[in-house]
């Protein structure tokens, strides 16, 4: 496994293609690797060992058919958030520990048609409602690029994976940055494609208005291949739509007006983190951007919409389950409890205000093509330091810190990537966030595309000896 | 929003929920809930489009 455990996604399914390696050879050297370092990344929560072998066989046994599978043989963790039948589902939470759904959420059931095989549920901050990824009932989720730090959530284990070399891709989820956020701390790439693209059919949901679904993978050309299956009109997501993905562009960005924020999103960067991404967007004006300062309208409102309404539609969905409420970690228990207590007037003048917030940043959309921007202000933290509320608290810092330049985009519903741009002194990965307008999902993988070839972030490899 | 006092939270939640909270989740809930209140506060005079969320054509 010491070769295949770095290879990309696409190099996978193509030797397994041509069979110069079968899936179930690669399943078997991803199982004894997700053997060896599961424990010290806490990255799986269930290994479905058996069930993989199994996939394994029946997707080589396709190929053999003649059938053409992009994703032949290629492992793929599954957030635990993901329904997935006969395999039990516990969104990170005590309250499921024990639930065995009787169907497949539809990114599952489209990756797996495509020839991934599911090596597992990953692990995540408990009902995706978090940015640390530290899970009381499961455990932390390591970064791979110090185990004593914290991998970033709420889609914790899939970061952990993909960037310790577990499995090239990984299912994620995102209401206010929780495929962005780890991927930025643990140097990989996340994509939160646009509002609708992607059925979230199967998922538990945590803020449906705001929830996307989206690839971890550990290079551009895996996220677009990844979400490009995955993409596509669901009836049993009502909010899901036909969109033409198309395949990944490549070429120099002449052409291309890169909008450099002048408010808010450098605000209380890390010096370090500023300067990678400023050197990432010098970088990218090499290749034939245009760099164009832009001012970003209806900050920080839009962070207080935001709030307004993944707080009460988080308390909504969970209205169901009350009564378990006290099963469930502090910090999650509290967030439903404040989303109960936010008026119902807070959460419609938010969605009104989301209107004309969306209106106005299409608006200054006019004098740029994409936004370029620190995915976090901070690298990743140590757990033993994550800060615990106490009375008198005015601010949540690390809210700011960590999620305050990612939660807009759920909010607007548009398209953004976070990929590795630098590593601290001290080798922590930074990540540098794009975005552009919704149904633009095309522009942000081929400008990271285009920047991840110019670079070489993207191969470098945490230490984790056997 | 709700009176911001460990009283009030809690009979908030025993009321709604049927259980008391620990003194350490009702310190976390004001801690939370008093971030919350100044993260909302841009949305008091916020001008909003004359959007009207909830009227769409039902039953249609």
């Amino acid at each position: 496994m010491s070769e295949l455990q770095w290879l990309t996604a696409i190099e996978l399914a193509r030797r397994v293609q041509r069979r110069t390696l079968s899936a179930l050879e690669v399943t078997r050297a991803t199982l004894t690797r997700l053997e060896q370092l599961n424990p010290r990344l806490g990255a799986f929560i269930t290994i479905t060992a058996e069930e993989a072998c199994r996939q394994a066989r029946a997707v080589d046994r396709r190929l053999r058919a003649g059938e053409r599978l992009p994703l032949a043989g290629v492992p793929l963790g599954v957030k635990d958030i993901f329904a997935t039948r006969s395999v039990r589902t516990t969104s990170g939470a005590r309250t499921f520990a024990d639930w065995v759904p009787d169907h497949d959420a539809a990114v599952v059931i489209r990756l797996r048609a495509a020839g991934a095989i599911m090596v597992g549920k990953t692990n995540l901050h408990e009902f995706a409602f978090g940015f640390t990824g530290v899970n009381p009932h499961f455990g932390a989720a390591r970064n791979p690029w110090d185990l004593d730090r914290v991998t970033g959530g709420s889609s914790s284990g899939s970061a952990s994976a993909v960037a310790g070399g577990l499995c090239p891709l990984a299912l994620g989820s995102d209401t206010g940055g929780s495929i962005r956020l780890p991927a930025a701390l643990c140097g990989h790439v996340g994509l939160k494609p646009s509002y609708g693209l992607v059925s979230r059919f199967g998922a538990t949901a945590l803020a449906w208005s705001m929830d996307h679904i989206g690839p971890m993978t550990r290079t551009v050309a895996d996220a677009a291949l990844m979400f490009a299956l995955m993409a596509g009109r669901d009836e049993r997501d009502a909010t899901s739509i036909d969109h033409r993905v198309g395949r990944l562009r490549t070429g120099d960005l002449r052409g291309l007006r890169l909008g450099i924020p002048d408010n808010y999103f450098f605000e209380g960067a890390d010096p370090e983190v500023a300067a990678a991404v400023m050197t990432a967007t010098r970088r990218l004006r090499r290749l034939g951007a245009r760099l164009v300062r832009v001012t970003v309208p209806h900050l920080p409102a839009i962070i207080a919409a935001h709030r307004a309404i993944i707080f009460p539609e988080a308390a909504a969905a969970h209205q169901g389950w009350r009564d378990r409420l006290p099963e469930y970690g502090p910090d999650v228990r509290a967030n439903i409890l404040a989303g109960h207590l936010i008026p119902a007037e807070t959460y419609l003048t938010a969605q009104r205000a989301r209107r004309r917030m969306v209106a106005d940043w299409h608006d200054m959309m006019r004098a740029c093509d994409m936004l370029a921007m620190p995915t976090a202000l901070l690298p990743a933290l140590e757990i033993a330091h994550l800060p615990v509320p106490r009375p008198g608290d005015q601010s949540r810092p690390l809210a700011r810190q960590y999620v305050g330049n990612t939660c807009p985009f759920n909010l607007l519903g548009w398209p953004a990537l976070s990929l590795p741009c630098g590593f601290t002194r001290s080798g922590l990965p930074i990540g540098l966030q794009l975005a552009a307008g919704w149904g633009d999902d095309a522009t942000v993988l081929r400008v990271a595309h285009a920047y991840e070839r110019a670079t070489d972030w993207h191969q470098r490899r945490p230490s984790l000896p056997l | 929003m709700i009176e911001l006092t460990p009283q009030a939270l809690q009979r908030a939640v025993r009321e709604r929920y049927g259980f008391e909270l620990s003194r350490t989740d009702l310190d976390r809930l004001l801690a939370l809930l008093t971030a919350l209140q100044r993260e909302l506060l841009p949305l008091d005079d916020f001008d909003c489009e004359p959007h009207e969320p909830g009227t769409e054509v039902w039953g249609r």
